[in-house]
């Protein structure tokens, strides 16, 4: 019953998450780390309670879009988190968030949390790993950027951030519906407009994800929905850390996956451009998984392997 | 405020919200769709009496759809002042119920001592 409301609700916040916050609605789901189902405060008792052995290697995994932190578990029951923990000694956190608000205040909250955690801990934070699913990486990317203009502490303990399945360049399914909405809103009918106003109804958070804004200043930008953004994104990646790219694909025709690829976000935008021949990324740091559709992509042992092959890699140094 | 009743009466606020705006979205469809024969009509000889019509019509809409606006919000009110107040009552209950255990274990000890 409990994992059916949080599940209900993460579709409800994501749907109507803005204006939920906006009216402070009782449904609205708040910023949190969660562990063993429940709330954990970046406070050092709650923490040190929840993890008897902290190590000093910790990974963060943030969801996607009308996700709670239990998107995560496989099959079998355990999830990325658990399998770092016993196979490599991580300590891992899960966060959960309203997926409805925008990307930019979702990524100064989780900038701030992540501040909070690394003074709380009860081991001195040595790696702080960030695994970002879907909106998720998004998220982790607007964060950083927060932290890099704010100078925040916890971006020195980064040293590899791995996205999986984010859309870098933007959804075409979210620019469709808005093209779609904005036809129907131009059509000299009341139906129709009645349409295109049901369909605005999408959050902010939803709206962000047509071209991955990451800043408010993104998102005030006009732009046509035909519009392919180009591989230069107003928001780096961040130079002094690795950043690894998953994408699934459903294609095995190297044109369809790339502009279709795990069915949801084309693998174009999950590599963040990388099939150009301006790599900003080493080649190395990008992996294609065949016949996984987006959902798999956040609980399946293809993506565990590969997560954990990351992980192995001797981390480089920050400056 | 326990988090279900937090989750009630916000849901509660949402489906109040979604029946307003609703009604009124669809006042706003009523209107545009009626109009088409009214103007039509405004070209033909029996323009005047159509026109009273018209009026007599807009006025009916618009009492019909802000009578459900305002039973909406007096039922939503309503219900959330039911909610707000039952919670209240839990809390107490559990307040006195919480003060009786301890006076229990208080007596208990006293007797032991005694």
């Amino acid at each position: 019953m409990g994992k059916r409301l949080d599940q209900t609700l993460a579709v409800l916040n994501g749907w109507l998450g803005d204006y939920l916050a906006r009216t402070q609605n009782g449904l609205v789901t708040d910023m949190t780390f969660r562990r063993d189902g429940v709330s954990l405060a970046p406070e050092r008792r709650a923490l040190a309670a929840a993890y008897p052995t902290p190590q000093r290697r910790v990974v963060v995994l943030v969801h996607g879009l009308m996700c709670t932190e239990d998107n995560w578990r496989m099959p079998d029951g355990t999830d990325y988190g658990r399998l770092l923990e016993s196979d490599l000694s991580y300590s891992a956190l899960y966060v959960r968030y309203n997926t409805g608000l925008p990307i930019a205040d979702n990524g100064a909250q989780l900038a701030a949390l992540l501040e909070a955690l690394c003074a709380t801990f009860p081991a001195d934070i040595e790696e702080l790993l960030l695994v970002g699913y879907s909106m998720g990486g998004l998220l982790i990317r607007s964060a950083s950027h927060t932290a890099s203009l704010q100078g925040q502490s916890w971006l020195r303990r980064v040293r590899r951030i791995v996205y999986i399945g984010t859309p870098h360049l933007g959804a075409p399914a979210e620019r469709m519906g808005k093209l779609v909405a904005e036809v129907l809103q131009w059509i000299p009918n009341s139906y129709t407009r009645l349409i295109a106003d049901i369909g605005n109804l999408r959050s902010a958070g939803v709206k962000d994800l047509g071209h991955a804004d990451l800043r408010h200043e993104d998102r005030e930008q006009l732009r046509s929905a035909f519009a392919l953004r180009d591989a230069t994104h107003p928001v780096p990646l961040l130079p002094d850390i690795a950043h690894y790219l998953i994408a699934g694909s459903m294609f095995t025709d190297p044109r369809l996956a790339l502009f279709f690829g795990d069915s949801v976000v084309p693998v174009v935008s999950a590599t963040f451009g990388q099939t150009a021949a301006d790599a900003l990324i080493p080649p190395e740091r990008v992996k294609i998984i065949p016949k996984l559709h987006h959902v798999a992509l956040a609980h399946h042992p293809d993506v565990y392997a590969a997560l954990r092959a990351i992980c192995e890699e001797p981390s480089c140094q920050r400056t | 405020m326990s988090e279900n009743v937090k989750r009630l009466r916000g849901l509660l606020a949402l489906l109040g919200s979604a029946v307003e705006n609703g009604a009124s979205a669809v006042e706003r469809v009523h209107v545009a769709t009626a109009q088409k024969p009214f103007q039509i009509l405004e070209k033909t000889p029996v323009a005047e009496p159509a026109a009273l019509v018209d009026k007599a019509h807009g006025a009916v809409v618009a009492g019909v759809y802000e009578s459900i606006r305002a039973v909406t919000k007096t039922v939503v009110k309503t219900l959330d002042l039911v909610l707000e107040s039952v919670d209240e009552s839990a809390t107490q209950t559990a307040g006195e119920g919480a003060a009786a255990v301890t006076a229990a274990g208080d007596a208990l000890k006293n007797g032991h001592n005694g």
